[in-house]
């Protein structure tokens, strides 16, 4: 007859509880949440919109033609030449601005600035919105603050003029200027700070569509200002 | 069917298989009153029974038709096709005015730009002395070549849009914060893509809207200071937009944006997944 160990002993003892923490283990979901399978609820959806989509398509397909022009021809220049019509706010900032500034430096630090949207913090995350409005508005700034300088200085002017000298200065000015807005205690609600930046945004496509909108239906020849009518 | 003996003989085999499957069984049912037509609803699902249960049916989709909550459950995370899903999603996240699908018709209309591109490229050549004609034959030649052309070039307008107004959407509702902050990069990066790839096909068909269209475009490339020539200069293959720049632009439409853009956006939804809701606050 074999000795059968005492309960509890330090034999069978494998584990121990430490003690309990109120609330949801937070790699589960949640069981009070309101949940669907995603088959058939979503993949439905999904397929609906689909068809929906490509049936839209069709009808838009069957009643409008897409442009075809005559043959490229590089000894006939039209006149205006237009980009499409998502890169009518660069165009139209190239009537403002020299093209590097436009067309290059101006695109690139806006996709810059959006991506490092999500990466700033509390009364900071107004900083990049800003940067978006102040990027959008340089070229067109630029233009208005040359002709000042050139107006001093036009040698000074004209050597600089491809170099967007007037957007640089103007960029470092506005860069105090934020910071000096950001510091202010009027930001220390967040949800003050929540309601700008949101304003902030829609400003800032507000004027890319604006700008696309001047490109499309209100540029002729020299990129001079047209009514639709005219 | 198991519990009979196997008959000898194939022709005598195949008639034991046929008249063991469920159709046939149904339809040599007794006569109790129920309609044992072929085109009666029990026949329907004694013959979708059968085909749910063959062998091929089974190794394709590797268990039968869903038809219980447990099997819908079960399919997100076992077939190939629905992977992408979530078993369960919460109620509230699948209303369309939460999304409106944007995302999702933007990932639709690639699909259809792949597959009506794909079609384009039977036809077309990328030769400047082809390209015009090709464009012009699938217009006014080629049977619904002008629906095919409309088709591509409208969800090309269309994919731009969805994707700017997706972008939109998930600002506004500041779903790009932690801890999807990446994921909001790689979407910035997808919308500059999608434009590229839009870009480089403009050129395409080789008229007076491509060409300058496409000489205004890289003429600001050309002014970046310093090496804008030079960036220029590889752009175009060449000091101005020829042959050798249609051959980079189709190249670049064709093959190399596409796999790009599509690693992307596996990567992006897959991001979606992995990252977990974005409180939103």
């Amino acid at each position: 007859m074999s000795a059968v160990p005492p309960t509890g002993s330090s034999k069978e003892k494998e584990f121990g509880l430490l003690g309990f923490i109120e609330g949801h283990p937070t790699n589960l979901p949640d069981p009070d949440e309101d949940r669907i399978s995603s088959y058939p609820h979503l993949v439905a959806r999904e397929f609906l919109a689909f068809g929906l989509m490509l049936a839209t398509l069709l009808v838009v397909s069957f009643l409008f033609d897409a442009p075809l022009e005559e043959l490229a021809n590089p000894a006939k220049t039209p006149n205006p030449a237009k980009a499409p019509w998502y890169f009518l706010s660069l165009q139209e900032m190239l009537h403002y601005a020299p093209p590097f500034i436009s067309g290059v430096f101006i695109p690139g630090l806006i996709v810059f600035i959006m991506c490092t949207i999500p990466y700033w913090k509390g009364r900071f995350s107004l900083a990049p919105l800003m940067f978006l409005l102040c990027a959008i508005l340089l070229p067109l700034l630029d233009g208005i603050v040359w002709s000042a300088i050139h107006a001093v200085a036009p040698g000074f002017a004209d050597a600089t003029r491809s170099y967007g000298f007037p957007t640089f200065l103007m960029l470092i000015a506005s860069a105090f200027f934020l910071g000096k807005l950001i510091l202010n205690p009027y930001f220390d609600d967040e949800a003050r700070v929540a309601r700008l930046r949101t304003r902030l945004f829609l400003v800032f496509v507000g004027i890319v569509f604006v700008l696309v909108m001047i490109g499309q239906f209100f540029r002729g020849p020299e990129w001079r200002w047209v009514w639709p009518w005219q | 069917m198991s519990d009979q003996p196997v008959e000898r003989g194939l022709f005598r085999r195949i008639a034991q298989a046929i008249r063991s499957t469920q159709a046939s069984q149904f339809l040599r049912g007794p006569s109790d009153g129920t309609n044992r037509s072929v085109f009666s609803s029990g026949y329907r699902n004694a013959l979708k029974k059968d085909i749910v249960t063959s062998g091929p049916w089974r190794s394709v989709f590797a268990r039968p038709y869903p038809q219980t909550p447990k099997d819908n459950s079960e399919i997100a995370i076992t077939s190939f096709w629905l992977h992408l899903h979530p078993a369960f999603i919460r109620r509230e996240t699948i209303k369309f005015g939460v999304t409106y699908g944007l995302g999702g018709l933007a990932c639709g209309l690639f699909m259809v730009l792949a597959v009506t591109g794909v079609m384009e490229m039977f036809y077309y050549v990328p030769a400047t002395d082809h390209a015009y004609k090709d464009m012009v034959d699938l217009q006014h030649v080629v049977s619904l070549g002008k629906i095919l052309r409309n088709m591509h070039r409208w969800a090309a307008h269309a994919m731009v849009i969805m994707v700017s107004l997706h972008m939109l959407r998930v600002f506004l509702q500041k779903a790009y914060k932690a801890p999807r902050q990446l994921n909001w990069v790689v979407g910035v990066l997808l919308l500059c893509l999608t434009m590229m790839l839009s870009f480089t096909g403009y050129l395409l068909p080789w008229d007076q809207l491509a060409y300058w269209a496409i000489t205004v475009g890289t003429n600001m490339a050309g002014s970046i200071p310093l090496i804008g020539p030079k960036v220029r200069y590889v752009l175009l293959g060449g000091p101005s937009v020829d042959q050798a720049t249609l051959i980079r632009f189709f190249v670049l439409h064709v093959v190399v944006l596409p796999i790009v853009i599509s690693m992307g956006m596996v990567y992006h939804f897959w991001r979606v997944r992995k990252d977990g809701f974005s409180g939103g606050k």
